[in-house]
């Protein structure tokens, strides 16, 4: 059931993407990230399916050897990625992270059902302001209604 | 003890040991595989499983009161090694649902938690909004216990000191995470004679 973290990365021109998938955790292994020659980190979390305490941990030490040279930003966060960012203000290590896109979930009255959908942040977020879209239904077309505490969930928009 | 009190008549339990931190994946299967039967929000079922999986950290990594034997265990799980539970030591871990919530609990045999320490971690929680918890320590940081105080309505613990610490978690079942919140939370403490 524990799914080791993979990551997958790919460095040209100084921009270092790195998809991470699996479990962020006590064993997680940042060490195929290196820095040298790098100016910009993009990290994309779309594959992670669990974070837990102890690779909360890890992680914000990962981020604080980050050199503060590097502009970071991060893709296609998922609900439990989300959740922490706003859980744990040090999430980004102290960095400032630029967030490209997330997901968000949204509910169908029509198909009574809930679907994450991603959003990019210009998407929501304009003059530090939040305005939360209303996405078409991938199944019905309906609009469909944020499904969750707005405020709660893009704080980590606005911190 | 156990978490039959915080259920209606007729739900049914599982009850499962952990006596290696190697199987914790097999609870965490057998979890989502009643996880899926929920009709619940969309991040119901891995906030259920982040939970399970720090109720069984705790029990495992922080919970034995001698700090060499933590400590190692520590190292062994960050080197993703297995650790391997004395049958004495085994931890219990039970859950169950019914139409309004969900529960879960793990139950480890040393009764060692102080309400003073998960107060003292709660009120740095609450008061900093884990805006500066103290992140990177080895241990007791109260990142987990934040994250489940975070999302249950309700937290027992039931201590019987020297012998078991009982956490029990309960969370409001809803389709709709905006209905899932509770309006208050409740925090219990329950401490037995001490042996």
């Amino acid at each position: 059931m524990s799914q080791a973290l993979t990551i997958v990365k790919d460095l040209r021109d100084g921009l270092l993407s790195a998809n991470l998938v699996g479990h962020i955790d006590a064993g997680s292994d940042y060490s195929p990230l290196q820095f040298a020659g790098v100016t910009q980190l993009h990290l994309n979390f779309k594959g992670i399916t669990l974070i837990n305490s102890a690779g909360i941990q890890k992680w914000v030490k990962f981020m604080q050897s980050i050199p503060a040279t590097i502009a970071i930003t991060f893709e296609e966060c998922p609900p439990n990625i989300v959740n922490q960012c706003n859980l744990f203000a040090n999430f980004t290590g102290g960095k400032k992270v630029k967030f490209q896109s997330f997901q968000a979930p949204f509910f169908c009255e029509t198909c009574d059902d809930s679907v994450d959908i991603l959003l990019q942040t210009d998407q929501v977020l304009s003059g530090g302001k939040v305005t939360i879209p209303e996405p078409p239904c991938p199944k019905c077309q309906s609009k469909m209604d944020f499904d969750g505490i707005e405020d709660k969930y893009f704080l980590f928009l606005t911190r | 003890m156990g978490i039959t009190p915080y259920l209606k008549a007729g739900a049914r339990i599982e009850k499962l040991r952990l006596y290696s931190f190697s199987n914790h994946g097999t609870i965490l299967m057998t979890l989502s595989q009643h996880l899926t039967k929920i009709k619940a929000f969309r991040s119901f079922p891995d906030r259920i499983q982040t939970i399970a999986t720090e109720l069984m950290m705790n029990a495992v990594l922080d919970a034995p009161p001698q700090e060499n034997v933590r400590n190692h265990r520590r190292k062994l799980h960050h080197r993703n090694q297995g650790i391997k539970l004395a049958k004495t030591e085994e931890v219990h871990v039970e859950f169950g649902y019914d139409d309004e919530r969900f529960v879960i609990s793990a139950s480890d045999n040393h009764g060692m938690l102080k309400e003073a320490d998960a107060l003292q971690r709660l009120y740095r929680c609450s008061t900093l909004g884990g805006s500066q918890m103290r992140m990177t320590e080895n241990r007791g940081a109260g990142v987990g216990f934040f994250m489940m105080y975070t999302w249950c309505s309700q937290l027992a613990f039931n201590i019987m000191p020297g012998k078991r610490t009982e956490v029990i978690c309960i969370l409001p079942i809803a389709k709709r995470e905006k209905f899932a919140l509770p309006e208050a939370r409740a925090l219990n403490f329950y401490r037995g004679r001490s042996l």
